[in-house]
């Protein structure tokens, strides 16, 4: 509040009628304490609505600003309703908006997640498979000493593996094989009745469960699946060892489409004559580079057990050997022991015996001799285990002195 | 070297199965058979005019007429053998029907007649003129003795390869 002028006050005295008016509002300051320029300023603070918003704009942030937190937390509490609902209108109203903002933070998260999950299942599969020891299971675990990594993902990375072992381009109308590329070196059965015998099962599904044209698309066959694709002239077959991705029949369907626009024509009125196809071998073929060498695995399969076999048999030649040195180091140092023993003139050992582990040694003493116990720390620092009975010659009665090392 | 499928149809009974089992060179289990209604076999040739064939056989489970789904598998066929059993009569009249609906599915391709179990005594009558004009062979076969099966098979192969 802002104190009276006393030169204002002193012109109150005057009468003049403009005087008066004058003195009416010094009177209105007098009493007020505001003068009327800045009431108006009041009033229309008030009435218009932009500077009403104005100053609780700046109240509002100052006064949230000077928040404590207990303060805060009782704001919080009722502003996140009304967050909360305007949030659900706007992600009714736009939903990719939301989906703009939330990408970026969600992304990183599902990784996370994705990634968590994945170690947990890696943890799970190491100690489901910890237990067991299977060939395969010492070849994995040896792979992974050697390259550092776990276990499981040794493992994980073998199961996940998936290759095509061979693909069978067949005619649909005959069953006769248009073209086949493997990956398995050797003889494998009839690849001719094999695919006869694919066309047959395609028809049979057909004739049975659906008219749809493509009504087979995977036959599974002991550990291997076999995925069919379907062009109109010709069937494409892939044998695949593994689990392949989802998209895999998608790959196969393209390869298809690839080799019916190559040679429509050949497809159409195919003659039993391989060699009118060779064309498309090379196309064909490419399904077999689909992540897989299986050549490699089945050549290696042998050499690799092999090598698991040598590596067992040098482990185990190893043992021995340190066992049978160990043995002798241990003989030998018995053999010391009792030597040692046995140059005290008053100690005479007649016998040194393992049993579970423990030299027994038995002999005689003559109690007003050398201590055992000191000469066997000289020879024995190193030894688990040493009992010495020793009889006193003496007395009647035997007594045993037990040299237990313990090192 | 070229590939030709070729079916072997006749009643049930009549030897297909066994007539297959003594010349092929493959053995796929029977269970194929009974399971999916088909068996299949391949028997490598060279023909008189030197032409290296190797016939896919497809062995369909007996019946003395085709159903839908046994019609979709001789599809694609360059030939067949019709079999009939010679030591009953019926088996003939069998193999009869099914040429014809043979021709209606697949149009006309060679086929050879077979009376098979030449070791019975014979109690079906010869083959019709017009069924052994419409064949491009006729034989006689046992496969319990082996007589006359690869002749079946050669002779097919020779009207296959002649077209
Ligand atoms: N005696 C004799 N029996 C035969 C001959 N061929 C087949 N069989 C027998 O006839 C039965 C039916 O034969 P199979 O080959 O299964 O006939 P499919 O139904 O036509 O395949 C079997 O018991 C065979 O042993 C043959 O040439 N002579
Ligand atoms: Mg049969």
């Amino acid at each position: 509040m802002k104190n009276p002028d006393p030169k204002t006050s002193a012109a109150l005295i005057t009468d003049s009628k403009q005087q008066n008016d004058s003195d009416l509002e010094t009177l209105q300051k007098l009493l007020v304490g505001i003068d009327r320029e800045q009431a108006q300023d009041v009033f229309a603070r008030v009435q218009q609505l932009d500077r009403r918003s104005d100053d609780i704009y700046e109240v509002l942030v100052d006064a949230v600003s000077k928040l404590n937190p207990d303060e805060q937390s009782k704001v919080m509490e009722h502003l996140s309703s009304v967050a909360a609902t305007s949030l659900k209108t706007s992600i009714r109203n736009d939903p990719d908006n939301v989906t703009e903002i939330v990408y970026p933070i969600m992304l990183p998260a599902i990784r996370q997640a994705v990634a968590d999950s994945m170690r947990s299942a890696l943890e799970r599969i190491d100690n489901m498979f910890k237990s067991k020891l299977s060939p395969q299971s010492i070849k994995w675990r040896i792979e992974a000493q050697r390259s550092g990594v776990s276990y499981a993902e040794v493992l994980l990375r073998n199961t996940m593996h998936y290759g095509v072992e061979q693909a069978f381009l067949i005619d649909k109308k005959s069953g006769l094989l248009m073209q086949h590329v493997s990956a398995l070196s050797g003889s494998q059965k009839d690849e001719d009745a094999v695919s006869a015998m694919f066309l047959a099962i395609e028809r049979f599904v057909k004739d049975s469960f659906s008219e749809d044209d493509d009504a087979l698309q995977r036959v599974t066959i002991g550990e291997r699946l076999v995925y069919l694709a379907h062009g109109p002239h010709a069937l494409l077959a892939c044998v695949v060892k593994g689990t392949p991705p989802a998209d895999f029949l998608e790959n196969v369907q393209s390869t298809l489409e690839t080799i019916h626009a190559a040679e429509p024509d050949t497809l159409k009125e195919f003659s039993g004559d391989r060699d009118t196809l060779a064309s498309i071998n090379p196309v064909m073929s490419e399904l077999l580079e689909l992540d897989f060498d299986e050549k490699e695995e089945a050549s290696d399969g042998f050499s690799d057990k092999a090598t698991i076999g040598m590596q067992l048999a040098a482990i185990a030649g190893l043992l021995l050997l340190s066992y049978l040195w160990f043995q002798g180091m241990q003989g030998k140092r018995v053999d010391q022991y009792m030597h040692e023993l046995n140059s005290n003139q008053h100690i005479q050992v007649y016998n040194a015996e393992k049993r579970g582990g423990i030299w027994e040694l038995k002999g005689i003493i003559d109690p007003s001799g050398a201590t055992p116990a000191g000469i066997a720390h000289s020879a024995f620092v190193n030894e688990p285990k040493v009992v010495l009975q020793l009889t006193p010659v003496r007395f009647l009665n035997a007594g045993t002195a037990d040299v237990a090392d313990s090192n | 070297m070229i590939t030709k499928k070729i079916c072997i149809i006749g009643d049930f009974a009549v030897g297909k199965t066994s007539l297959i089992n003594r010349f092929v060179d493959n053995h796929f289990s029977e269970e194929y058979l009974t399971t999916v209604g088909v068996k299949l076999d391949t028997k490598e040739l060279v023909t008189s005019t030197g032409t290296d064939i190797k016939l896919v056989i497809w062995d369909i489970a007996g019946a003395d007429e085709l159903t839908t789904a046994k019609r979709s598998y001789i599809d694609g066929a360059s030939g067949y053998i019709l079999v009939y059993d010679i030591s009953r009569p019926k088996t003939l009249v069998s193999a009869t029907n099914l040429q014809g609906s043979v021709v209606e599915e697949i149009g006309s391709v060679p086929f050879v007649l077979v009376g098979n179990k030449n070791d019975l005594e014979a109690k079906a009558p010869e083959p019709d003129a017009d069924l052994i004009d419409k064949s491009c062979h006729q034989l006689k076969t046992s496969a319990l003795t082996g007589d006359g099966v690869a002749d079946v098979f050669q002779a097919l192969a020779e009207a296959v390869v002649a077209g």
